[in-house]
């Protein structure tokens, strides 16, 4: 079993609703994204367009992150997922400084998202789950898929361009889209082996 | 009171201004640094970096002069060690607070992940420290033996403390020319650099002058090859290329005077070396804090992501907060008073 995903670029409409999803179900304090869409421009004026690239945690197989990490609070689990042991970070940032793909964030302080106003009952209970001084990731929502749900990013696309399921069964949907289609993981060049497919748009 | 105690009491002073301004760190966290996501490694680890880089300089003079069997070193060597082990002190202090659990470092111990070049840090940082406070003590047993292992040891452990501080970047495809597998030429002669001129700075009777110059003739020709290899790119270290220039340019006055003056026998060469050539050491020093903000704070300035993914974010450069250059000065504060501190007790008070 091996978690991974399929990003169909063609139908990203760049609308950010992955990134909202994520920040709702995992309750990030404000400044935290798990989940990023990074926008970038191509061609000239007047032939120019915005495009996107949704970025998730890659729970590369080969994760420099995991090698970084000098107490082990980084651990690759049986599924794929890369994920850090939030009781046992010590906050060296070094896997933060090894991800080549900006996919890890330092938790500096946690912030309420209206500083002006009173935390809510929510952020009261979701900020209880992050740490001051330790290292956040994206691990394909774990607590969605213990109940038999989808990454919150996947479930929220409106476009659908993403495909989730498991790498090691060829004969699940991931993997079919994987084989049919022209799909590369992104920055292949790096041999960090991601399970994060992409199909260019 | 006489001077050295007055030195004393005045670097316990800032020594403890120093702890003060860690300790505020250590309780309000980063709050008021300018850390950020993408600048994740600030001033803190420049500054660990540049004490370990000097320390392991100092540590590899006195193994090579050990292992070489030059006589009339044993002032040089003892102090030395003690600068040394100072430096390695600060700089873990350094690394320490740059945790944001810094109670939790004590679990690399039982992990032992070798992979990761944090790890090697932690104990490279931590034997070099130990085997300094060997010598400093003095039980080590005076037989060739004993101090050749020693030396050896020292020498090892040294060299790949300053190797690691190579590898942080690796993974990252930008890393910069200061990232190397192992250690880089120019890392190692700048660790020399430094060591040899904060020996010089320490008031040894020992001419050191000509040994800095040759390293900074050999460090000038590394960081220019490397400076022109990368032209069109951003890893450039003019700076670098300029000071070490003018510490070429004043260490070759110094000894073309020297030279001059001895012709004359006008006077005899001081010992500890002249203004020219002090001013040289302390520029040397400078030289190496540069080459630490090349390796550690340029790497973070390109972005991780390539082009064109990286397109609007943020390339503002990382400024050290006031917050921040405090208890960094406070921490080079506390490896002073160590080391005067210990060189006060071997004295005999």
């Amino acid at each position: 079993m091996r978690y991974g995903m399929l990003i169909d670029l063609t139908k990203c409409v760049g609308c950010n609703a992955c990134t909202v999803a994520c920040r709702n179900h995992n309750g990030t304090p404000s400044g935290i994204s798990l989940h990023k869409i990074m926008k970038y421009e191509v061609g000239k004026f007047p032939h120019s367009k915005m495009k996107f690239l949704p970025m998730p945690c890659m729970q590369c197989e080969n994760a420099p992150c995991e090698k970084a990490c000098p107490i082990g609070a980084t651990v690759k689990k049986s599924n794929g997922i890369v994920e850090v042991l939030a009781d046992k970070c010590m906050g060296c940032r070094g896997c933060v400084a090894a991800c080549p793909y900006d996919s890890r964030q330092f938790v500096w302080e946690i912030k309420n998202y209206y500083e002006q106003a009173p935390v809510t009952l929510f952020e009261k209970r979701k900020q209880k789950e992050f740490q001051k001084g330790t290292v956040v990731k994206c691990t394909f929502c774990q607590k969605r898929l213990e109940h038999g749900l989808e990454p919150a990013c996947v479930s929220t696309c409106p476009s659908q361009c993403r495909i989730f399921g498991d790498l090691d069964d060829p004969g699940s949907e991931l993997s079919k889209a994987i084989a049919a289609g022209n799909a590369r993981p992104f920055r292949e060049d790096l041999e960090t082996n991601p399970s994060v497919y992409y199909i260019n748009g | 009171m006489n001077l050295e105690t007055t030195i004393l009491f005045i670097l316990c002073f800032f020594a403890l201004a120093g702890g003060a301004a860690i300790l505020q760190q250590l309780i309000h966290g980063f709050k008021k640094t300018n850390l950020c996501d993408h600048y994740v490694w600030g001033i803190y680890v420049q500054g660990c970096f540049f004490l370990s880089s000097l320390a392991a300089g100092v540590l590899i003079i006195l193994s090579v002069m050990i292992l070489l069997n030059i006589k009339g070193i044993s002032r040089l060597a003892e102090t030395g060690s003690i600068i040394a082990f100072s430096l390695f002190i600060g700089s873990q202090i350094l690394l320490g607070i740059d945790l944001g659990k810094p109670s939790r470092a004590i679990l690399m111990l039982k992990s032992k992940n070798f992979h990761s070049p944090l790890t090697w840090d932690f104990y490279t940082l931590g034997s070099s420290t130990v085997l300094c406070l060997i010598y400093y003590l003095g039980i080590l047993p005076q037989t060739r033996g004993a101090m050749l292992a020693w030396s050896l040891l020292s020498l090892l452990i040294a060299y790949l403390c300053l190797s690691v501080h190579t590898m942080f970047f690796l993974s990252r495809a930008k890393g910069g020319y200061q990232t190397n597998a192992f250690s880089g030429l120019e890392t190692l002669l700048s660790s020399l650099l430094g060591g040899t001129a904060l020996l010089m700075l320490s008031g040894i009777q020992m001419r050191l002058s000509g040994l800095l110059l040759i390293l900074a003739v050999l460090l000038l020709g590394t960081t220019a090859s490397h400076n022109i290899a990368l032209l069109r790119q951003n890893h450039n270290s003019k700076s670098v290329l300029i000071l070490n220039l003018a510490i070429v340019l004043l260490l070759l006055v110094e000894q073309s005077t020297e030279k001059f003056l001895q012709a004359g026998s006008i006077v005899t060469p001081t010992a500890g070396g002249s203004i020219v050539a002090l001013t040289a050491a302390a520029a040397s020093l400078v030289l190496v804090f540069i080459e630490k903000f090349n390796a550690v704070i340029l790497p973070q300035r390109e972005s991780i992501l390539p082009e064109p993914y990286n397109q609007f974010q943020d390339k503002s450069p990382y400024r050290p907060s006031l917050k921040e250059i405090n208890v960094l000065i406070g921490c080079f504060a506390i490896c002073a008073f160590i080391g005067y501190g210990l060189l006060y007790v071997k004295a005999g008070w």
